[in-house]
């Protein structure tokens, strides 16, 4: 059990390496603009 | 990549840099934002300026992580380069100047040339806007400092001879007490001088930018005193203004020339050369009241006092707008040329009463004072 929230945690961190947001272009242009930082994109296909 | 690139901890320095957005492109939440950046290539990396809106880069492609932090750092310097770009340093020049705010529209083509990659393509353009609007500024020295820096790396080239025109102009309008007006003059003549007798530049040049080099020329010529050379230049300017003038199709094309003729024509003290042609040009404009204006002030300079009231009698019936005063101004010189008293009070009074019925951004109340001023010294 331990092991494994270890695990699970190691995972998030990883995942949170870059804080996307996902599927909401409106959400990360209000926060861009709000700290003036541009937005970098990635457009994929889940295919 | 979402697997095994966006997690890898290396990148994890850029993650205050950006806001990062993830689109599924298949996702019909994100239909907005695919109509305003079509995605043809998956993945499709972007980096987009929230500003504007606009996308300051884009890669289309996957990436290793190496390639990713070259891209990251090619897309922030971008970004950070959005509002500092020459080009978009003159647009915002380009702006100011249209909107008349002259010392904010120098500052930013000072920027814009400050700016420039090494060889930007509008450098030609934002010299020229820079030199004349700093000579319209009457900034003498910095115009002809500005021209002198900026000519040679726009040598063979059209806007190159303007810079050095105009900059020639500016040096030539500097007091002759300035320290440095020795030095711009010579350099700025030499290279008008080099403009003008480049003949591959030469056929590329406008009449009016021709004729621009020819006053500047023969202004430096003047302010050396070098009377004989300045006459020579004044004969062959008015010989090319008269053979580009015989060479246009149409009336409109000829009269452009009505201006710089009748100014060498004045400047070689034979304004009666002058006349014939500003009379076909009354002909054939009879509403226009530039060529009976011209024509007065050309019987001026002959002191046919009654002809060059006649003609600004004309001119002043068709005339409008702020340059009807410049007519008032010539007929009031005229009478006071033929010792009229009684005329200049009249002729200044109606110029007064017109300048005052102008509206509030055509009227000038230093105009005003002026008019006033040269009334007020009749009375004594």
């Amino acid at each position: 059990m331990a092991i494994l929230l270890i695990a699970s945690a190691a995972i998030a961190s990883a995942k949170e390496v870059l804080p996307f947001v996902e599927n909401d272009y409106a959400k990360a242009v209000a926060r861009a603009r709000s700290k003036d930082l541009p937005i970098f994109v990635d457009a994929w296909a889940p295919w | 990549m979402r697997a095994n690139v966006f997690t890898d901890e290396a990148l994890g320095r850029y993650a205050g840099q950006f806001v990062w957005l993830s689109i599924d492109t298949e996702n019909a939440a994100n239909a907005k934002f695919l109509a305003r950046f079509p995605i043809h290539v998956l993945p499709t990396m972007l980096v987009v300026d929230p500003k504007g809106e606009n996308a300051v880069m884009r890669y289309a492609g996957g990436a290793t992580v190496r390639q990713l932090e070259k891209l990251l750092a090619d897309g922030q310097h971008a970004f950070r380069a959005r509002g500092n770009s020459a080009d978009s340093i003159l647009v915002s020049a380009d702006k100011a100047a249209a909107e008349d705010k002259s010392d904010e529209a120098i500052k930013l083509y000072e920027k814009a040339i400050a700016a420039a990659p090494k060889s930007w393509p509008r450098l030609g353009r934002a010299a020229e806007a820079l030199t004349l609007a700093l000579s319209m500024a009457q900034r003498s020295e910095v115009c002809a400092a500005a021209a002198r820096d900026l000519y040679p790396r726009l040598k063979g080239t059209t806007s190159g001879a303007n810079v050095a025109s105009t900059g020639l102009g500016c040096a030539t309008d500097l007091d002759p007490n300035n320290v440095k007006r020795g030095e711009l003059l010579a350099m700025l003549e030499h290279d008008t001088r080099q403009a003008f007798d480049d003949p591959k530049l030469r056929k590329h040049l406008s009449g009016d930018d021709v004729s621009g080099l020819y006053q500047s020329l023969i202004a430096a010529r003047d302010s050396a005193k070098d009377t004989a050379a300045a006459h020579q230049l004044r004969e062959e300017w008015i010989a090319f203004l008269n053979k580009e003038a015989a060479a246009t199709k149409t009336a409109e094309q000829r009269a452009v020339y009505d201006s710089h003729r009748l100014t060498a024509y004045l400047e070689l003290g034979t304004p009666e050369r002058a006349v014939a042609l500003l009379e076909q040009s009354e002909r054939d404009f009879p509403n226009d009241y530039n060529p009976p204006a011209r024509l007065a002030v050309a019987f001026k300079a002959m002191k046919k006092f009654d002809e060059a009231l006649a003609a600004s009698g004309r001119a002043l019936e068709k005339a409008y707008g702020p340059r009807k005063i410049g007519i008032y101004r010539t007929r009031a010189d005229v009478y006071a040329a033929k010792g009229d008293k009684a005329g200049v009070r009249k002729t200044l009074e109606d110029a007064i009463r017109y300048a005052q019925s102008l509206p509030e951004p055509q009227r000038s109340d230093r105009t005003i004072a002026s008019l006033q001023k040269k009334l007020d010294e009749l009375a004594q």
